[in-house]
């Protein structure tokens, strides 16, 4: 009985109750029974955001580091996953998470706010290197580049809605790579 | 007074006897094979995912477990071993959950090792690997396997057998001693180690008293607070399902997309769950599907809990509901929450039904045994 209204008024909007008694509920039901049913709700996710990345490459590290190509992480997680009766997770969700954890976590000029944003930032950066691996096209990897493309899905053609095309990025600053960003991957 | 006296006595009697007990097999053998069907899926990334390549390193994963003060046992290490051991040892336990060996045991091998894994990389998860920690926990605290598993057969042969030998019970012993060993090493008497303490003191003592005192109070009393435990259990899983059906409707009704009916539209469009594009553009091409599934999602997830009340709305709505489950999980790539859904579901489900299933797959498993000639005749009948 405790643990069921425990469980209420966790999942509960914000009442009398909640307020007052807050940090009861959290410590009784974090970690082991966080829960959050808002899947697809209020309302689905409108829009789909491409992770891209970009490295800075140097040649045995005498020539000037400079910028690679865009390369589009997102893609490689779709192309993974069409097709698959069980996606992994490492295709739908490790980049997805790790971006939306890593950019809600970030304040004023794209540093991270506490030593929690400072791990996710950390396992963003992670995730990609091991994508990519030491090198670029023979080259060294000095600098790794993150960014997000958002593109709005367009509203079903019967709605009144005018169609946005609008297409929004979110650039991070550029961060230095080193082999201790590779230890263990 | 007597009349008084009556409902409660015959209260007490309904709480004190094991409630459900087919509803529990489906939901252990249901939740089981979703957990070993996803680690196996995630076999070729598993080091990736929660192991010693995991781009979460072995010291993140340890800070951010003490932020966030959860238990894993793969804080130990960070090493391959102990991974590979973790990791393989939950697939078995989950393999000998399903077919119901030495239940009571695996189950919390189960937990502990879902636990540790799900626990040591907590930003990769999503809402199925939510419902699989919760419920698994719950499961411990079930008599799930009361039919339909291998502890069931060996209960039934034993109380038939006269000879005592047939209560030596090598194998229980050894696990017991094996499963005390294990957590004298590994813990200290607080937190979850204290729980898994509990946990294993009580199956001492439930061996004891099926062994030395088996028609004595003391049994009984124990037999009862284990129903009771149960009981409480298989409520608690049933409540949760309501609330997860309930926050999930709730929240949709004041979304806009899921007043007007766009909402499977815009879902159906996002890439990272389209494993089949031709499928979902199909479903999002015709308008009047959109809508109607899109308000019969909500409509069904606000008034499940509601439906309760009557068995045969109940039954239709459940119907619908693992149908949806099922649908979902092949449109939007989703199998492992969706199946999730659907085992939990399944403690919904009317006992008739349940026995009549199990009717038929045991039929159809002994025409395939003997059509095969595998087993000899004995075995086939027993």
């Amino acid at each position: 009985m405790v643990h069921l209204t425990m469980l209420f008024l966790t999942l509960s909007p914000p009442n009398a109750i909640t307020a007052a008694h807050r940090d009861t509920i959290q410590s009784y039901v974090q970690p082991e029974f966080g829960q959050d049913w808002k899947l697809f709700a209020p309302n689905p996710k409108q829009r789909n955001d491409s992770i891209g990345a970009r490295f800075q490459t140097t040649e045995n590290g005498r020539s000037a580091p400079r910028p690679s190509a865009w390369i589009n992480i997102t893609a490689q997680d779709v192309a993974a996953i069409q097709g698959s009766l069980a996606p992994s997770h490492v295709h739908q969700n490790m980049v997805r998470r790790a971006w939306d954890d890593a950019t809600s976590g970030l304040g004023a000029n794209d540093r991270p706010t506490n030593r929690r944003a400072e791990i996710q930032v950390e396992y963003l950066k992670r995730i990609v290197l091991q994508r990519i691996g030491r090198e670029w096209q023979g080259e060294r990897i000095v600098g790794v580049q993150i960014a997000g493309r958002y593109s709005m899905v367009q509203p079903p053609s019967w709605s009144s809605e005018k169609a946005s095309d609008t297409t929004t990025y979110r650039v991070l600053p550029w961060w230095p790579v080193t082999d201790q960003d590779y230890k263990g991957l | 007074m007597d009349r008084i006296r009556e409902s409660i006595a015959r209260w007490a009697r309904l709480a004190c006897t094991t409630r459900a007990p087919y509803q529990a097999a489906v939901f252990r053998i249901g939740l089981a094979l979703v957990i070993a069907a996803f680690l196996l899926r995630e076999w070729p990334h598993r080091r990736v995912l929660y192991g010693d390549r995991s781009p979460l390193s072995y010291d993140m994963a340890l800070e951010l477990g003490r932020m966030n003060e959860s238990f894993s046992l793969l804080s130990w290490s960070g090493g391959r071993a102990w991974f590979e051991i973790v990791y393989t040892l939950t697939i078995a336990a989950a393999l000998a959950v399903v077919v119901g060996w030495r239940t009571r045991t695996m189950c919390v091998v189960l937990m502990v090792g879902t636990m540790s894994l799900e626990n040591h990389n907590p930003l990769t998860g999503d809402g199925g690997d939510n419902i699989i920690r919760i419920m698994v926990i719950y499961l411990v605290f079930t008599r799930c396997a009361q039919v339909w598993s291998l502890d069931a057969r060996r209960a039934s042969r034993s109380a038939d057998a006269t000879h005592p030998a047939s209560h030596q019970d090598v194998t229980g012993v050894a696990l017991w001693v094996a499963t005390g060993l294990f957590l004298s090493l590994a813990f200290g008497p607080t937190g979850w180690p204290l729980v898994l303490w509990t946990l294993w003191g009580v199956q001492g003592v439930w061996w004891a008293a099926n062994r030395w005192f088996r028609e004595t109070e003391g049994r009984a009393l124990l037999d009862a607070g284990a129903s009771m435990l149960h009981n409480a259990a298989m409520l608690t899983i049933a409540v949760q399902v309501c609330l997860i059906y309930s926050t999930a409707g709730w929240n949709k009704v004041q979304g806009s997309r899921w007043q007007e009916g766009s909402a499977l539209h815009y879902a159906l469009n996002l890439e990272y769950f389209a494993p089949f594009p031709w499928l979902s553009a199909l479903l999002a091409a015709n308008a009047v599907v959109v809508v109607l599934l899109t308000y019969g999602t909500v409509i069904v997830q606000v008034a499940f809990p509601f439906t309760l009340g009557n068995r045969k709305v109940k039954n239709v709505l459940l119907a619908v509901m693992i149908l949806e489950h099922l649908g979902i999980s092949v449109v939007l790539g989703i199998p492992f929450l969706s199946l999730g859904m659907v085992a939990c579901d399944a403690v919904f489900l009317p006992t008739a039904f349940l026995v009549w299933c199990g009717a038929r797959c045991t039929g159809m498993a002994r025409r395939a045994l003997a059509g095969r000639g595998a087993l000899p005749k004995a075995a086939a009948t027993a």
